[in-house]
């Protein structure tokens, strides 16, 4: 079965950086449900990608993982961004910036 | 750290179900909030997230420590694997340690002769003045120069216009009588005559003590200094420190000890090992002949020089030739007519890199070397290949279970890395082992190359490069057979597996137009087999021709001595006598039929060369020199009896006799080839020569038959042969008794030696030994070759035998069902037996038609090394041929014929 991308190779980082900078510790599940919504049930983030893609920011130290409680009594990995992770944030968010700019600058003349 | 911690954190793995666990609950009482069944929903959960062993997989190995892990585990497996094969694993482990073995011990050899750098101070910048193939002294010399007159070396050891600097040595180590004083005893030592210069521009340190220094080597015979070697020190001193300022008798000259070299310092030859270093100005003493120090004077020492940086190649051969010339203008007076000075202005130093040292052994043994890294190569490749078939029907039989692992999610690329691991680990086992059977090996073939020498610096342990070079055929040879069957394994399709029903008769061999990888691998080992085959079959019958054309004397029934009075204390004015002496005893023994000596051993065409002048007077020659012609000559002083010791027939004119003596007219008999060479109108008897060298002129009076010598293939050099009786003291002393004998020569051996003691006790013999065998050394290249290439042939034959073997066996085991519904159906037995002898045929062709003009070629190739055969031997090719068809059919008779015996029943109940 190969993953299907529904989200453009490269965003998910973003996606899921700018979700921990907005809520505090959360856990996977939530961080798809999260996108799900503010996207307006737009973005579907895959499950197949998500927890790879995690995994590697982790060991990029751009975020920080802990073993916590739901509220419903469940154990979960919850997640959060450390300092070197706004940083990244900040990086992303200006080059998708000056992508969907440029984009949208090619679009607007054709 | 963090990275390494996680590693050790076996709980990783968990870490990563639990979560994935976690998000799969979260998403079914999502599913079940929206109204969905729990079963459904855990269902639907469950397919949405998908791949759940491959995102597992996908996100362990974004860590890329994990992959050491999964490392450990397929070792695991690996070893599992081939703990439950031993048959397997016994055979891979011995073909790839032999196979890698053969080849790091030839690697080893390559690497001592030609890689190898001197231990001493940035070898690279070293130069030596000629290649060094040339040893001993000769009177005069032209053309490329290799042996340089002393004073002309002195010139240039202060000369430091080119060169940083320059040091010299004498060209061969000669064997004293060494004795610490107050002991009785005295031992045979070699000694190295080396430059004041020459320490200091090696850049070695004395370990103990102080080395020989410029102020050692100022003038003749002032200086009795000696370093010892490290070696000698440790032997003969048992390494005491109080050994420096101690005399030692050289000869029976006191000399005193001043220092030890370095303990893996060897000189600059590979050929020798001396025990002691002493100043070059200790010649005569040394030597106990005539001064070489004079001016003007012979051509014995060999030059090396270190580069300065920035300068070139090129530009320091140009100065070195200008140089040469300009000395050897001067040497000549300046009477020279036209001829001998235009080869004088011809003559150049071949100057080298000199970082590797000198050897005879590096033009001798690179051409067989390089052939013998080819066979075993070959064969280590066969090996492979054999590996690789195996290793092919071992993933046959293990492809249910590859498929079963794909079916549960494993990636391919992790089925690929065991197949690899295992292949890796069996091929580094065996070069462990190979690296072990090598040192061994090493060894063997380094006695075989320097047979007869004391001692070697040539090392058999391995070093650094060696390390390097078997680890790389490991690895090699390990990808070479795993990557095929990995590759296969990778290609395990789960769908078409599915369909495919166990029984079957359209067998994997009967599929038409496609040969099976396996019986391609088969062939391929026919083929490399055939060209070993045929290439060992044209050294064989090499070594052969070379053996069988004879050397112009007779070798049997004869036997050679090898001493030196010198060493006893001689000179030449008692020697004569000491000689006629030994000569009338051993003439008296019984069952002696012929005894004289020599200067130099016929065998060996010896070390003295000089100058011939023909007609009026030295510098005039009667015709007119061609470019390529060396007007040099071989030559030897002998005692009367020579060439009926040595079994010489006379063509024309007369022997020497005892009356050509002291005072009576010079006389002197020579070669065919001298003959043909300086008097090529055929009037040579009774000619006058000058030799340059010896004083007066020479009246030949017999012309003997062509000896070849040193080297079969090489055509007779010329010979100049002059009565011991005559020549003057400088030339008085002889290094060979030659002995013809009634009966077998090795029962003489034990007589001569009795009477050598009782002429004269203090005289030892270094060496007797019959004139078979001392020719046997001639051919030891080719021996080399031929015994080697046929050994590793027969072993490459046996392997490839192993394949074929081993290939069909597996075939008729996969095809006893289909064998027995034949049979079921009405099959013979002969016509089961005709099926699979068939495919043997098969592959048996497909090899042959590869193989031959492979062999072709790769004959074509070695060219160079053969004698009396040519590259294309339809003999030889058909013997090899007809060979590897019988060993062949008889490996692949047996699988056939149990695939006759297979009983129809039990084999379609099987299935």
């Amino acid at each position: 079965m190969k993953p299907k991308n529904d989200i453009l190779q490269g965003t998910l980082a973003l996606l899921v950086l700018r979700t921990l900078y907005a809520h505090g510790p959360i856990h996977g599940y939530a961080i798809t449900g999260h996108i799900h919504r503010i996207s307006n049930e737009l973005l579907r983030v895959e499950e197949g990608s998500l927890y790879p893609a995690l995994h590697r920011m982790e060991v990029e130290g751009w975020i920080k993982a802990e073993w916590g409680t739901t509220e419903k009594g469940r154990q979960a990995r919850f997640y959060k961004l450390t300092a070197a992770g706004r940083k990244q944030l900040a990086q992303e968010e200006a080059s998708w910036n000056r992508l969907t700019t440029g984009v949208a600058l090619v679009l607007g003349r054709t | 750290m963090k990275r390494v911690i996680n590693l050790f954190r076996r709980n990783l793995n968990r870490d990563i179900e639990r979560e994935i666990e976690f998000h799969i609950a979260e998403r079914i009482d999502e599913l079940v909030a929206s109204g969905m069944a729990e079963r459904d929903a855990h269902y639907a959960a469950m397919r949405q997230f998908g791949n759940l062993t491959g995102i597992e997989e996908r996100t362990r190995d974004m860590n890329i420590l994990i992959w050491l892990e999964e490392l450990l585990t397929d070792l695991r497996i690996s070893l599992r694997r081939l703990a439950k094969e031993p048959g397997f694993t016994l055979m891979a482990l011995l073909s790839l340690g032999l196979g890698i073995g053969a080849n790091t011990a030839v690697y080893t050899l390559i690497n001592d002769v030609m890689l190898k750098q001197l231990p001493v101070e940035d070898p690279r910048q070293l130069v030596f003045w000629g290649k060094g193939d040339n040893a001993g002294v000769q009177a005069g010399l032209v053309g490329s120069i290799d042996l340089f007159p002393y004073d002309f070396a002195r010139d240039m050891e202060s000369n430091r216009e080119m060169f940083a600097e320059t040091a010299f040595s004498g060209s061969f180590p000669i064997a004293v009588s060494a004795r610490t004083s107050g002991t009785a005893q005295a031992g045979r030592a070699m000694t190295q005559l080396v430059s004041g210069s020459y320490f200091h521009m090696l850049g070695v340190h004395a370990a103990l003590g102080r080395t020989i220094d410029s102020s050692d080597a100022l003038t003749a015979g002032k200086n009795p200094v000696a370093v010892l070697s490290f070696r000698y020190w440790q032997r003969q001193y048992s390494g005491a420190r109080s050994v420096v300022g101690k005399p030692l008798i050289v000869n029976g000259a006191p000399f005193e000890i001043v220092g030890v070299a370095p303990e893996h310092f060897f000189g600059v030859s590979l050929d020798g090992d001396p025990d002691l270093y002493v100043p070059i100005t200790m010649q005569p003493q040394v030597m106990l002949q005539p001064s070489f120090l004079g001016p003007h004077g012979m051509f014995w020492v060999h030059m090396m020089s270190r580069m300065r940086s920035g300068v070139s190649m090129a530009q320091a051969r140009e100065w070195a030739a200008i140089q040469l010339r300009r000395d050897l203008v001067a040497r000549s007076g300046g009477t020279l007519s036209s001829d001998p000075m235009r080869e004088i202005q011809e003559s150049f130093v071949d100057l080298q890199p000199g970082g590797r040292g000198i050897t005879m052994l590096r033009s001798h043994y690179w051409e067989p070397l390089r052939i013998l890294m080819g066979v075993t190569g070959v064969v280590l490749l066969i090996a492979c290949v054999n590996l690789a078939s195996f290793s092919l029907a071992r993933m046959a039989s293990r492809e249910k279970e590859i498929f079963a692992r794909l079916a549960l999610g494993a990636g391919r690329s992790r089925i690929v890395r065991q197949v690899l691991t295992e292949g890796l680990l069996l091929s580094l086992l065996g070069g462990l082992l190979g690296l072990m059977l090598a040192i061994v090996a090493a060894q063997m073939l380094i006695s075989f190359v320097v047979i007869g020498a004391d001692r070697t610096p040539l090392d058999p342990t391995p070093d650094r490069a060696v390390l390097a070079f078997t680890l790389a055929a490991s690895v090699l040879s390990g990808l070479l057979f795993s990557v095929i069957p990995a590759f296969r394994a990778s290609q395990v399709d789960i769908a078409s597996r599915l369909r495919v029903s166990s029984r079957s008769v359209m067998s994997e061999s009967s599929r038409p137009g496609r040969m099976p990888l396996s019986r391609i691998l088969v062939a391929s080992q026919v083929a490399l087999s055939l060209v070993l085959l045929a290439g060992a079959g044209l050294f064989v019958q090499t070594l052969r021709n070379l053996d069988r054309q004879g050397f112009g004397f007779n070798r049997q029934n004869a036997l050679l001595v090898e001493f030196d009075a010198r060493v006893a204390g001689y000179r030449p004015d008692r020697v004569r006598a000491y000689y006629k002496r030994l000569l009338e005893k051993i003439e008296a023994s019984p069952g002696v039929r012929a005894v004289s000596l020599s200067a130099s051993q016929p065998v060996s065409g010896g070390s003295w060369r000089s100058l011939i002048f023909t007609g009026l007077g030295p510098g005039v020659l009667s015709r007119p020199v061609r470019p390529d012609e060396h007007i040099a000559s071989n030559i030897n002083a002998i005692t009367p009896h020579y060439f009926d010791a040595c079994g010489i027939p006379l063509l024309a004119g007369r022997g020497l006799e005892e009356r050509d003596a002291g005072q009576s007219e010079k006389v002197a008999v020579v070669s065919q080839e001298f003959a043909r060479h300086f008097f090529p109108k055929g009037d040579t008897l009774g000619q006058l020569v000058s030799i340059a060298g010896t004083p007066g002129q020479w009246r030949i009076v017999g012309i003997f038959t062509d000896g070849r010598y040193n080297n079969a293939r090489q055509a007779p050099p010329p010979m100049i042969y002059l009565p011991l009786w005559q020549v003057s003291d400088e030339d008085i002393f002889v290094g060979s008794l030659q002995l013809r004998t009634t009966g077998d020569p090795e029962q003489a051996i034990a007589q001569v030696r009795r009477t050598f003691a009782e002429v004269d006790p203090e005289v030892p013999i270094s060496r007797a030994d019959t004139f078979v065998r001392e020719t046997g050394r001639f051919l030891t290249q080719e021996r080399l070759i031929s015994r080697l290439s046929g050994f590793f042939s027969i072993g490459a034959l046996l392997l490839a035998c192993i394949g074929l073997y081993g290939v069909m066996s597996h075939s008729v085991g996969r095809r006893s069902g289909e064998i027995g519904v034949r049979m079921a159906l009405g099959a013979q037995g002969f016509e089961i037996r005709r099926m699979i002898l068939r495919e043997t045929f098969v592959m048996l062709a497909a090899g042959v038609v590869i193989g031959v003009p492979a062999s072709l070629a790769v004959a074509r190739a070695v060219q160079s090394q053969l004698y009396g055969v040519r590259p294309f031997d339809p003999a030889t090719l058909a013997a090899a041929t007809l060979l590897i068809t019988i060993v062949m059919i008889g490996a692949g008779w047996l699988p056939a014929w149990r695939a006759s015996r297979v009983d129809p029943m039990s084999a379609l109940r099987d299935e």
